[in-house]
């Protein structure tokens, strides 16, 4: 069977990558695309957190990452979603320079890496560092995350983007700043956007109070506002996304 | 069962033999630098130098033993038989190693800010100009 896996990628904290592999993971399920989770930040476990069933690859040594491409070539999950942690770039890229691509190739499994870039410089120097190590051996959607603000000029105004672009053609997905107040309760609490969306009587399906904020009609209805926002920019790349 | 580590750096032993062998020696930091330029592979001097460092049987600077340089001096002497390449020397000794293809987009992050910032003008000029070089 064909598998895909898609990781996050890019060595500083803070971009919003665990926030993008959240969004994605639960458009997939509301595309009835059940992915296997894997949480690889071994330090804030940020996808387990919000996923509990999410399975956890401690990294100790750069083997741990095998587990990626062995879960691959099982064969027994389509799709594959790992959420890398920020600062492991060194050696998670010298990983994925022994990645048998072709063979994997041959074997149906593919590779779509997820970047996060902000406002900051760094975002966009880690993830071209990442693009230098993997070049077309994957395919690229990057996700313009506005959380600092709007203007991106390394990613937007530089010539080593502008090749990056040309040369990969990434798809893109912005992901627009959310109110601190929301962000902040739904990281607290672990909740996902969807979760919110699809509790009652403010009480979510993992059995958890939404809380005060999360509970008012209005702020579901910016939540819901701000889902469908992103979701309308997965659905161009649904064939990218989803399993074959 | 996994197979036993083996470093990355072994099919590239030759030259960073002759690197380290030259007078003074070839930091490590500029090895890591050569290695990434030639054929992409991203590697922390860190990793050169404990590949080094377990290569050179207790030599207070560490180079490569004898019994290794040999072989690098012997690679040496076969690349000097016949018609030399321009730039003899570490080029010749490279083309011993097995050529990775060039990577497509290159890009060495260095300590300091190193992205290129362009007007928007220049931006859409350097994209049209990609997309016409495809076509």
């Amino acid at each position: 069977m064909a598998s895909k896996v898609l990781f996050t990628a890019g060595a500083k904290g803070g971009t919003g990558k665990s926030t993008a592999a959240r969004l994605l993971i639960t458009f997939l399920r509301q595309n009835n695309a059940d992915p296997l989770l894997l949480d690889l930040d071994d330090e804030s476990s940020t996808l387990s957190r919000f996923f509990p069933e999410a399975q956890r690859v401690t990294i100790k040594k750069k083997s741990s990452h095998d587990v990626l491409v062995e879960q691959a070539i099982s064969g027994t999950h389509p799709l594959i979603l790992a959420d890398l942690k920020a600062g492991t770039g060194r050696e998670v890229l010298d990983w994925w320079l022994d990645v048998p691509f072709e063979e994997l190739q041959a074997m149906a499994v593919t590779f779509v890496c997820f970047g996060s870039i902000t406002s900051s410089p760094d975002s966009v120097q880690s993830f071209l560092t990442w693009v230098a190590a993997l070049q077309d051996r994957v395919s690229y959607v990057v996700f313009k995350n506005l959380k600092d603000g709007e203007y991106l000029p390394d990613y937007e105004q530089t010539a080593e983007a502008a090749q990056f672009r040309s040369l990969f053609c990434p798809h893109h997905v912005v992901v627009p700043r959310l109110d601190e107040e929301y962000q902040t309760e739904l990281e607290r609490l672990n909740l996902t956007i969807a979760e919110v969306l699809d509790s009652s009587d403010g009480i979510s399906a993992r059995r958890k109070d939404l809380g005060p904020i999360l509970s008012r009609l209005l702020v579901r209805a910016r939540l819901r506002s701000y889902q469908r926002r992103i979701y309308e920019q997965f659905d161009p790349i649904r064939a990218l996304l989803l399993p074959e | 069962m996994p197979k036993p580590y083996q470093s990355k750096l072994i099919a590239y032993e030759a030259e960073i033999a002759a690197l380290r062998a030259t007078r003074p020696p070839t930091p490590y930091a500029r090895i890591a630098e050569i290695l990434c330029e030639r054929y992409a592979l991203s590697v922390h001097r860190d990793t050169i130098h404990s590949f080094v460092r377990v290569r050179s049987h207790g030599m207070k600077v560490f180079c490569f033993a004898p019994q290794v340089e040999t072989v690098c001096l012997d690679l040496k002497r076969k690349t000097s038989v016949g018609p030399k390449p321009s730039g003899v020397g570490l080029s010749a000794l490279s083309s011993t190693t097995d050529p990775r293809p060039a990577p497509k987009f290159n890009y060495i992050p260095s300590d300091r800010y190193n992205l290129t910032r362009l007007t928007t003008e220049q931006v859409d000029a350097m994209e049209r100009q990609f997309h016409e070089g495809e076509n």
